[in-house]
């Protein structure tokens, strides 16, 4: 809302290439750069750039370009610091991150165009187009929020949100129905449950800092039945290809999933397999872990063995795939083996839309095929960098959470009044709300009515 | 024939405070109601102000309204609710004299100069290519005025319920206003319908208040008007009782008569006001409700039974209400009813509460899908202030929900979509720790004058609080007291401390009070309001700095105001649902529209791009702005 506070993004188109570029743009950019950067540039004229050192608490970040705009001339219009960084996901995300915590804010999907056109840096028909372009965002904003809300992190911020709807409630109805015959929630017991929220906001930001790059890159997904060769599939692109993250040990198999680069994107692959170490087979607890799967993931690879006539287990697996409608590829391999031409016929009826590749990972046979067209999808596919302002924000606002959490908890103990409470609670659920929607006061209305025998 | 400026049909709380403001604002007024005797008739409960209801009525005081003066006059029973907790929850509650508070409030009308009261009823709104020209009564009269201001509580095709009985009314004992509803609905109002009831009346000299526990008024009543000084009537006590399984028992015998159940009623009852039979349905596992019993006056011999709202077949209340507790012998005077009754979803109305497609004609109060006095009076006052100022040819007054409670109430009414009748919370109030029910006069007064409505004692009260307050600030906040004497004064009580320290300090631990530090340190005299008020800022600085920052923002976003021209359905940026509603509602301001459910913030990113490509284009249709 404010035009004039600094935000930041990351511009370049993809992850992967060997530079990234950093926007910044607001007032007072080239001082907040300048603090941090190992040449002067506050007395830069603008229009100039910089090579130096990106420094935090005495450590280079990495080597960079620091490129100056002064007001009006820049792209924005107002004082804008473009870095150029080396194309690590790592680099790019520390130094977003080195930004963020001094108080710079995320630019929204189209944000730099806005203050351009705020600043008759563009005109009307480019800004109708940046007004479309934060419709169509947000169109993908939703997509990938539907995708996440089948994931374990929405369930977690649902359910905290839940119980902080329970809190403020509990206090509001201290203060709006104290002349209710209404049992009033002693403190201890608002101690106890924010304990219980902030050790799981604490755990949230464990996942994150541990795994932080894990929803960050392309999620592609081999999905089959045993045996089909998906662990061939798999080995044949590590043999091919750099490994760039060991690894995850201490499963009963040796690879779940491996990190690789397609046309210059970071691409994990997970094998469906490593979700079967417990079950006998997949129509058994393996399904509901499966569609957990098939939703968090980017772009499915579905593996059929060729050799073979479809059977069970192959179409309970398709109805699952079709119930989720993910971006899919159908893949059928043991081209080496003499095809069963009914299996093929069937595979289209299933998925006609779909595009098939047929492949021998044995022999290495069309691998190549099969990579064009996961590169072909992956750029269809959502823009990375929403993903990752997605998860940048994520954490910072689990980072906010837990502030406000043991904010609310010192108030708690400190026995403040269900007044200022009440304030504690709201920003927390605001807080949580930036995740999965944000939750009004008719919704806290609407509980303590449900709960509680109001009315005299 | 006589024009007037300002008509005003109905005399109940919206429509005292709605004629009693224009007349006093210079604007020559008539209200009509059916009956003048009954003008400030309380028809549900006995009492004025509660949780954030008192908040209203302070505020109403403070801008010119009369509420608060006459509960002053005929309060018998004032109380402080809330006092466990900080200043910003307190709420002043006081029970009426019921048939003196009608008669204060028609004299405090019958003494105002500019207005006439008219009695009559009101068949039809005279309305001419979109503007309100005057009213027909029932007899064909036709009464001319350049503004209508329509007050009609739940008497638009009420209908009573008491048991499978049915009986068109507007309240017990009253004819209901029929024909208006039709009349508003040909000029393109939407109607929706509501619920509401009442508890039986029950005759006093048959209860046995023994066996009851008693509620005792506050010793020392607080006015609610700013121009009351003291408080010298008489106080006396309520009584609580409760249900028990014996009540439950013959309640749920009713329930294949009850109008609600069978499904008789059609309008949505309020949640936070459920019938009894509602409350035992609902909440089966307790095992007995309060019941709250309200004297109605010195004189008068009814009791309003709280909590025993009901529609239920007659010998079914009686034979119910005669399980309680201390109420095995008694009496009912009246029945408990439930009424249904039109109302005008507030969605067609302006911030000034004029409605958008009739020029000049305003609605407040219960048609306007609220229930409560107090709720009434606010509504009430703002149309009649706008209404004046509008025919005076100045600017609206317009409260923002960071000024107000009234600013929250009107603004809640006019953006959403409304399915219970609308009662006040504080929890509705963002900024509800800056919005206390102490500082309305500090608050509004300056509005006030500027209107030309405010009360000059009152206001020179409220200048003097505001010195007194700075003064405070300034010059007492910083001064240092001496360490011995505070650990005298608070031995025991305090942490002993090893220094002198300033006031403002000390006053940060909770036990210490600004009262008691004065007394410690050689001042002048301040009076306890402003004390209060300068105690309340230190102490919780920290929140009222978090509040000021999200206020800030909000200001922010409420001055971006949308052109009324914009065109929302050729914006295809916007969400399909976002169009829909903007359409509909028209939100006047940026932060208006942030608060209508559906409209998300990439629908506001969209919606600023246009409003500054207004500003500075002066395209003034949206069509330019869009493929």
């Amino acid at each position: 809302m404010d035009n004039s506070d600094i935000i930041i993004a990351p511009i370049s188109a993809t992850q992967g290439g060997s530079v990234n570029l950093i926007r910044l743009s607001g007032n007072g950019v080239i001082e907040l750069v300048n603090d941090f950067f190992s040449r002067e540039i506050i007395s830069s004229e603008g229009g100039r750039f910089y090579y130096g050192q990106l420094n935090k608490k005495n450590e280079t970040i990495d080597d960079v370009i620091v490129y100056v705009f002064r007001t009006p001339h820049s792209y924005t219009g107002e004082d804008v610091i473009e870095i150029s960084c080396h194309g690590n996901f790592f680099i790019t995300e520390e130094i977003i991150s080195l930004f963020l915590d001094r108080g710079c804010r995320l630019a929204e999907p189209g944000e730099f165009s806005k203050r351009a056109f705020l600043n008759s840096k563009i005109d009307l028909i480019q800004a109708e187009a940046v007004a479309d372009i934060i419709a169509s965002r947000s169109r993908r904003a939703v997509k990938n929020s539907l995708k996440q809300l089948h994931g374990s992190l929405s369930v977690k911020i649902n359910e905290l949100k839940k119980e902080l709807i329970n809190l403020a409630s509990l206090v509001e109805l201290e203060i709006d129905f104290s002349e209710e015959d209404i049992e009033i929630i002693p403190y201890d017991k608002i101690v106890l449950q924010l304990q219980k929220v902030l050790d799981e906001v604490e755990k949230l930001i464990d996942s994150y800092e541990s795994s932080k790059s894990v929803s960050d890159l392309v999620q592609v997904l081999l999905l089959g039945k045993p045996n089909v060769g998906k662990s061939s599939i798999m080995n044949t692109f590590i043999n091919r290809e750099r490994v760039i993250v060991s690894s995850t040990p201490g499963t009963t198999r040796d690879h779940i999933h491996e990190d690789i680069i397609i046309d210059d994107t970071f691409v994990r692959l997970i094998d469906s397999a490593g979700i079967r170490d417990k079950a006998e087979s997949i129509e058994k607890e393996g399904v509901s872990r499966a569609k957990g799967l098939v939703g968090e993931s980017d772009l499915v690879l579905f593996i059929f063995d060729g050799s073979r006539p479809l059977d069970e287990e192959d179409i309970t697996i398709i109805n699952l795939v079709k119930n989720f409608n993910p971006d899919l590829i159908t893949v059928v391999n043991k081209t080496d083996i003499k095809l069963h031409k009914e299996t093929i016929s069937r595979i289209q009826d299933y998925f006609p839309d779909t595009p098939m590749v047929k492949i021998s990972a044995t022999r290495k046979t069309n691998i190549d095929i099969l990579k064009k067209e996961i590169a072909r999808k992956i750029n269809t596919l959502s823009d990375q960098h929403t993903n990752i302002v997605t998860n940048i924000r994520h954490y910072n606002l689990l980072k906010k959470a837990r502030e406000q959490t043991e904010h609310a908890l010192k108030s708690t103990k400190a026995k403040t009044g269900p007044e200022f409470l009440s304030i504690d609670f709201r920003s927390l659920i605001d807080t949580l709300g930036a995740f999965t929607g944000a939750v009004t006061t008719d919704e806290i209305l609407n509980n303590i009515f449900s709960k509680f025998c109001i009315g005299k | 024939m006589k024009k007037y400026d300002v008509l005003v049909i109905g005399g109940g709380h919206a429509g005292i405070e709605a004629a009693s403001i224009a007349a006093r604002m210079g604007m020559s007024t008539a209200l009509i109601s059916l009956d003048r005797e009954k003008i400030g008739l309380m028809s549900c409960n006995p009492a004025i102000g509660g949780l954030a209801k008192g908040q209203l009525v302070r505020e109403v005081d403070a801008l010119g309204g009369l509420m608060g003066r006459i509960i002053d006059d005929s309060g018998i029973h004032f109380k402080m609710l809330n006092t466990s907790k900080g200043p910003a929850v307190q709420s002043p509650r006081a029970q009426a004299d019921r048939p003196y508070y009608a008669r204060v409030a028609q004299s405090y009308l019958s003494g105002r100069k500019n207005l006439e009261l008219i009695e009559g009823r009101v068949n039809d709104i005279v309305v001419s290519s979109g503007r309100v020209e005057g009213v027909v009564l029932s007899c064909g009269t036709r009464i001319f005025s350049r503004a209508v201001i329509l007050t009609a509580g739940t008497f638009l095709n009420g209908i009573i319920h008491v048991g499978l009985n049915q009986l068109a009314a507007g309240r017990a004992g009253d004819l209901p206003a029929k024909g208006l509803s039709e009349t508003l609905s040909a000029l393109g109002f939407r109607t929706g319908r509501l619920k509401t009831g009442t508890p039986p009346r029950i005759h006093r000299d048959f209860i046995d208040y023994s066996a009851m526990e008693e509620q005792k008024p506050d010793e020392i009543p607080k006015p609610f008007s700013f121009s009351t000084d003291k408080i010298d009537r008489r106080q006396i006590s309520c009584f609580i009782s409760y249900t028990n399984e014996r009540t439950h028992d013959i309640l749920r015998q009713g329930f294949d008569a009850s109008p609600m159940f069978t499904g008789r009623i059609k309008g949505v009852g309020p949640r936070y006001c459920p019938s009894i039979e509602d409350k035992i349905d609902r909440f089966a596992d307790k095992n007995r409700h309060q019941l709250f019993l309200e004297p109605e006056g010195y004189h008068n011999r009814e009791v309003y039974v709280n909590g025993f709202s009901t529609s239920l077949p007659a010998e079914i209340q009686e034979k119910a209400i005669r399980t309680v507790r201390g109420l095995e012998k008694c009496k009912i005077v009246r029945l408990g009813y439930a009424v249904e009754y039109d109302f005008f979803p507030p969605d067609q109305l302006k911030a000034t509460l004029e409605t958008k497609p009739v020029t000049n004609l305003y609605f407040a109060g219960q048609i306007n899908g609220t229930s409560g006095y107090e709720e009434a009076a606010a509504q009430g006052l703002m149309a009649g202030i706008n209404a004046a100022l509008k025919l005076a040819g100045r600017e609206p007054f317009v409260l923002k929900r960071s000024q107000a409670y009234i600013g929250v109430l009107i603004d809640d009414l006019i953006n959403k979509i409304h399915e219970e009748p609308y009662r006040m919370f504080t929890s509705r109030a963002e900024f509800r720790l800056l919005l206390r029910q102490d500082n309305a006069d500090l608050r509004l007064m300056d509005e006030a004058r500027s209107l030309g409505t405010v009360d000059e004692k009152a206001y020179e009260k409220m200048t003097c609080r505001r010195e007194q307050i700075e003064k405070l600030k300034k010059d007492v906040l910083g001064r240092k007291v001496s360490m011995e004497e505070f650990n005298r004064l608070y031995n025991g009580v305090s942490t002993p401390v090893k220094q002198n320290h300033t006031v403002e300090k000390l006053l940060k631990r909770p036990e210490v009070s600004l009262k008691e530090l004065l007394s410690l340190i050689k001042t002048e005299t301040y009076m306890d309001s402003a004390i209060l008020d300068v105690e309340f800022g230190v102490k919780y600085a920290g929140y009222l700095e978090r509040q000021a920052a999200l206020m800030e923002k909000f200001l922010k976003t409420e001055a971006l105001i949308i052109p009324p021209e914009l065109e929302y359905e050729k914006i295809g940026a916007l969400s399909a649902e976002a169009r829909e509603k903007l359409s509909v509602l028209k939100p006047r301001s940026l932060g208006q529209a942030s608060r209508i459910s559906g409209v998300t913030p990439s629908d506001i990113s969209v919606l600023m791009i246009y409003i500054d490509k207004f500003k500075k284009t002066g395209v003034s249709r949206g069509t330019a702005l869009t493929k």
